[in-house]
């Protein structure tokens, strides 16, 4: 069955999205990227080491955006505006619409900003950026960021690098019912179970990153993950049976002779 | 020669005077690939890197991507 992930006019056949931080060194990294099947990429635009080697390796050496669709985050931004001018930066030095809008609350709790979240998505799209979103699990929040032009609603499952998995299912499903855009899960992926059941919920990617860099065995980790992604979406187009509150006899015989 | 201050990535430096941005990429010993540039908050496209002369008191980023979720 063809069953692609559209996403901004593309179509892509992996479903998992991996953040790019906190491997140990860019070897892992790419092998994490490989094991996972992943095809979006994302990255964080940051100031350069001015006093780097001039042949020091860069990510995008690593990860080429040949090979890959880089997705720029505005990670470390805490309001509207600074959002926006890493969002132009990231244009420029990615050649890419593409943005993952991530306005913060404050650095302790990473939650998102969602007064400047919309701010600044509403911005972005009347500058013809295509806004995939970072935001709480509030369904009305969504339904604006949606009627805003963005195009992919991501909800948080738990806070950020916290591997909790999907604290609040119930207003995961509340976004997926009221959204037409794609969903996908980002933050707070802790294992692989927590993905297969952001994907057999409905959601249409998932996004993660600390849940791979962290595990003891990333690129181990990482075949998990795309595996999980690949179950979930399955069983949800298969679709689950009824729960009973009884027992139900697999066999139609009523003895056993 | 005549010198101007200017700022690179939050960090005071004296620069000659009519330096490019492309001069001072070279100066400082940076690539041009796998970078932007903005001064004074505002984007400059490669394509005008090698025109594009520093003045007194720009205050110059330079961003590349790093590992991030």
């Amino acid at each position: 069955m063809d069953d692609k992930f559209i996403l901004n006019g593309k179509s892509y056949n992996s479903r998992l999205i991996i953040g790019s931080g906190k491997y140990k060194d860019f070897g892992e990294t790419k092998k994490v990227l490989e094991e996972s099947g992943a095809e979006i990429i994302t990255v964080a635009i940051s100031r350069t080491n001015i006093g780097q080697e001039k042949d020091e390796e860069n990510l995008l050496d690593v990860i080429s955006p040949k090979q890959y669709e880089i997705l720029p985050n505005t990670a470390g931004c805490f309001s509207a505006e600074e959002s926006i001018r890493v969002a132009l930066l990231a244009r420029d030095l990615l050649s890419t619409n593409l943005i993952k809008l991530e306005v913060l609350k404050d650095k302790s709790t990473l939650l998102p900003n969602e007064k400047e979240t919309l701010v600044a998505a509403k911005k972005l799209v009347s500058m013809d950026f295509s806004v995939m979103v970072y935001t709480t699990d509030n369904f009305e929040l969504a339904i604006e960021l949606q009627n805003a032009g963005c195009i992919a609603i991501m909800p948080l499952a738990s806070p950020i690098g916290s591997g909790q998995g999907i604290t609040k299912p119930e207003n995961i499903k509340k976004i997926i019912n009221n959204i037409s855009v794609p969903i996908i899960v980002d933050a707070g992926i802790g294992i692989s179970s927590d993905a297969c059941i952001a994907m057999e919920m409905g959601c249409d990617a998932v996004l993660l990153n600390s849940s791979l860099a962290m595990a003891n065995k990333p690129i181990m980790m990482a075949k998990a993950m795309k595996n999980a992604v690949i179950a979930g979406r399955s069983a949800f187009l298969a679709g689950r049976m009824e729960k009973s509150n009884k027992a139900i006899p697999t066999s139609k015989k009523d003895n056993f002779l | 020669m005549n010198k101007i201050k200017i700022k690179v990535n939050g960090e005071g430096i004296s620069i000659g005077n009519n330096l490019t941005l492309s001069g001072l990429l070279l100066e400082r010993e940076l690539s041009e690939n796998n970078i932007a540039i903005e001064i004074n908050s505002e984007v400059i496209p490669k394509d005008l890197w090698t025109n594009k002369i520093i003045k007194e008191g720009d205050s110059i980023e330079i961003i590349t991507a790093i590992g991030g979720g």
